[in-house]
């Protein structure tokens, strides 16, 4: 993965007369030694900082701004040649449409080189892939806040993962693909992680605007994943423990995918069965063509697989497992390595909540079964269950 | 989602979206079985070594012994986290920039036999986490005490076999590496990584610096201090509270060249680096080095657990106690720092987790801003690349940096 440090803002503008102009923000521990670097080059002219501008439209951000505006030294603008852009230039850039940015995000967070959205861009994005129609279906992998193991989940397939790609348009898949997307209308889009801060949830109505299906990935998307256990306790805690300056940090509760768009269909698990995945895809580009019904994982619970696989029943052995109110389709593969399952893919539409707290009794109090529940956010779903 | 930088600087679609988990605010109060299963998921790219760490943590705190096979275990397992980690990042996602090819297909396209190549040495890191783990993504075996379940002798030969088969190909790869041509950019620096007795330290070890620096993993937080600019979602860490300072692939070859295996240390001798190398590009050929030492050493690990009683790194029973301790492995991007404090039942008091791009986020606007200046008579596309190539050769983790 690659992370471009929020601390510098570094951007690299040509315009029409082939003058260079960079930016460079930094803190005020960097200033100095930026300046001694610096100091053989001729001053820069003061010229508005158009990227900061952009926080306008947060007026929360506002005072981060000026505060960073203040701390941010001479050093900003370095260049060799004189501009020729016009203060009018940089005001019609500030009315164009400005790139998203994340509401909680601090200020260097957000995205940085707007100039695609710069009018006197001249320069052309020469690696971006030539727009041919194809008439494969377009599909895109988008990842919202998570720890990405779906994706490599997917990408670990290797060759099996690019055979199926090859029978699709891959619009955006930030794993593997340089290229912007540029926001066309897609056949199916696939969304991972949750949608956490206002920034996510912005790019996940986005997604199912442009899409035909919409298609979860994950657990995180599905349920709320690890993440949603802070739903479950005092929330302002939660964040105290972790940051001191909790103040301008976006903290909501956690809520699925399915809370902000419809959703068309759910690959379940954390991370999800990438066999699966690949049993279904083909389903769900039929759907997406034909408006064929869409495809649905059979009601069967873990146990299924589990005993195919062979494996000794853990509940034989007195110990927890949620295999018989979960929904099936992982291979069983932690009862395999002799982990219980904590109902990762969530319960199956006939799963008996019930009968499942009955067989526990004995073997976790009501509170470990709570607690095991929250684990992938099961837990509001077992309470709706109950109710 | 992690903020992805998609390869270039220029039209930078860098947005970091990623909210904030709060992974050590939901672990406070929970069960101490369920750490490990839990602050795995900070990172689905590195899981077995936030996993191990965690499992570390709580084990010195409720001071529990594993057997030499788990120990013998959980080092293979590392060593696959290095080698599919490494391959991933040094092939696919940094090669392109040195190579001026625009992106990662095209890469892939033109040099089809390395590509294949990459895979395969990715294969063999993923193979073993899955044949030892139960999963590549978020492995299931490990716990405190022990593992839950472990291979078959057979599992392991095929293992070996295949470390075997995977060396030869991994030396063409990095054959191929030292063709790439990598900017000179100097900045002295502190390099800080784990030390361990005899081995090249990454399952364990103390925590040492080329600047003398050599504290129990307990003192970590003594000499490194951790804190947060208000608004800022990413923690940072600073030697002492004042200098910054690198972790990683660089820092440890740097450290420990002489504790590599016969091979790599053959390889990084033909790169003819002068140590203390203080170019940060040369990061992504010491990560080739690494990968090299990871499949020599995994191999020489599972020749011995091959002719071991695999039966003792099942997890015996021990005693659950009150406890505070700190553990700390080399995660493939420098040190990952656990602290826990766990209560007389088992439940957790306190915890608190570093990760390596927290640790050297600093470093690398640090180089940055040194690098800027010497780079402006480029112009605007050579300036592009080279910024873009040097924050790929940091290969910085934002899942793990903001968890």
């Amino acid at each position: 993965m690659v992370f471009l440090s929020p601390k510098i803002c570094y951007n690299a503008l040509m315009d029409e007369d082939k003058t260079i102009k960079i930016k460079i923000r930094l803190s005020e521990d960097n200033t100095e030694k930026i300046q001694k670097r610096t100091e053989k080059i001729p001053k820069a002219v003061e010229k508005p900082r158009t990227v900061l501008k952009v926080v306008e439209e947060i007026p929360e951000e506002d005072e981060i701004v000026d505060k960073f505006h203040k701390n941010i030294p001479r050093v900003p603008e370095l260049r060799t040649t004189p501009f020729h852009h016009e203060k009018e230039d940089v005001d019609k850039f500030h009315e164009t449409e400005m790139p998203k940015i994340p509401k909680h995000s601090h200020i260097e967070n957000y995205k940085m080189f707007p100039e695609d959205h710069h009018p006197k861009r001249v320069a052309p994005i020469e690696n971006k892939k030539e727009k041919v129609e194809t008439g494969r279906p377009k599909i895109a992998i988008v990842s919202l806040t998570s720890c990405e193991g779906c994706q490599f989940a997917l990408l670990d397939l290797g060759e099996k993962f690019i055979e199926l790609m090859n029978k699709v348009e891959m619009v955006d898949f930030r794993l593997l693909e340089d290229e912007e997307d540029a926001g066309e209308k897609l056949d199916i889009g696939f969304v991972e992680g949750n949608p956490m801060t206002a920034a996510n949830k912005k790019t996940l109505k986005e997604l199912r605007k442009r899409s035909k299906l919409l298609v979860v990935v994950g657990n995180c998307a599905a349920m709320g994943g690890i993440p949603e256990i802070k739903n479950y306790r005092k929330e302002k805690q939660t964040a105290k423990h972790v940051y001191r300056y909790i103040q301008g940090i976006e903290n909501e509760p956690i809520q699925e995918v399915d809370n902000f768009v419809k959703v068309d269909f759910t690959f379940p698990g954390c991370p999800i069965t990438a066999e699966e995945f690949l049993a279904y895809f083909p389903m769900l580009l039929e759907s997406a063509a034909t408006g064929k019904t869409l495809p649905e994982i059979a009601d069967k619970p873990v146990c299924v697989e589990c005993k195919k696989k062979g494996n000794r029943c853990l509940l034989l052995d007195k110990k927890p497992c949620f295999g018989p109110m979960i929904l099936g389709g992982c291979d069983a593969v932690c009862p395999s390595s002799k982990m219980m399952c904590q109902g990762c893919r969530g319960l199956r539409p006939t799963g008996n909540v019930k009968a499942m707290r009955a067989t526990l009794k004995n073997m976790m109090s009501d509170e470990e079964f709570e607690n095991t529940t929250e684990i992938y956010g099961l837990r509001d779903d077992i309470e709706e269950r109950e109710k | 989602m992690a903020s992805v930088l998609k390869g270039d600087v220029k039209s930078a679609k860098f947005e970091v979206q990623e909210g904030i988990r709060l992974i050590e605010g939901v672990l406070i109060g929970r069960h101490y079985k369920d750490m490990p299963v839990i602050a795995q998921r900070i990172c689905g790219i590195c899981p077995v070594v936030h996993n191990l760490t965690s499992i570390k943590a709580i084990e010195n705190a409720m001071k529990i012994e594993v057997s030499e096979e788990t120990v013998k275990l959980r080092k293979v397992m590392e060593h696959a986290q290095f080698i599919h980690s490494h391959a991933l990042h040094l092939f696919f996602l940094s090669l392109a920039d040195f190579l001026d090819i625009e992106n990662d297909l095209k890469l892939v396209e033109e040099y089809p036999a390395e590509a294949k190549n990459a895979i395969k040495i990715r294969e063999y890191g993923m193979d073993i986490v899955r044949t030892i783990g139960g999963r590549v993504v978020h492995p299931l075996t490990n716990e405190v005490g022990g593992f839950k379940k472990v291979p078959t002798p057979e599992e392991i030969k095929n293992l070996i076999m295949k470390g075997e088969e995977v060396l030869p190909i991994a030396m063409a790869l990095a054959d191929f590496f030292r063709k790439i041509k990598l900017p000179d950019f100097v900045r002295p620096t502190e390099y800080v990584s784990l030390e361990q007795k005899g081995e090249y330290a990454i399952y364990d070890g103390n925590i040492m610096s080329n600047k003398g620096l050599h504290v129990k993993v307990e003192h970590f937080e003594d000499k490194f201090h951790e804190f947060q600019r208000p608004k800022e979602i990413i923690k940072r860490v600073e030697r002492d509270g004042k200098t910054s300072y690198m972790v990683g692939a660089i820092a440890r070859v740097n450290n420990h060249h002489d504790k590599l295996s016969v091979n790599a240390r053959k390889y990084l001798n033909s790169l003819n680096f002068k140590t203390p190398d203080y170019n940060p590009f040369h990061n992504v050929l010491y990560q080739m080095v690494e990968i090299i030492h990871c499949i020599e050493d995994s191999t020489k690990l599972l020749k011995q657990l091959a002719h071991a009683n695999l039966e003792k790194a099942i997890t015996k029973e021990y005693i659950v106690r009150e406890g505070q301790a700190a553990a700390a492995i080399e995660a493939p991007r420098g040190i990952l720092y656990y602290w826990v404090d766990v209560d007389a039942k088992g439940y957790i008091k306190n915890v608190n987790i570093i990760t390596p791009t927290a640790q050297f986020l600093t470093h690398l606007e640090d180089d940055i801003a040194a690098f800027i200046p010497g780079i402006l008579d480029k112009d605007e596309k050579a300036m592009e690349k080279k910024m873009r190539a040097f924050i790929r050769a940091y290969d910085p983790c934002i899942s793990c940096a903001v968890h």
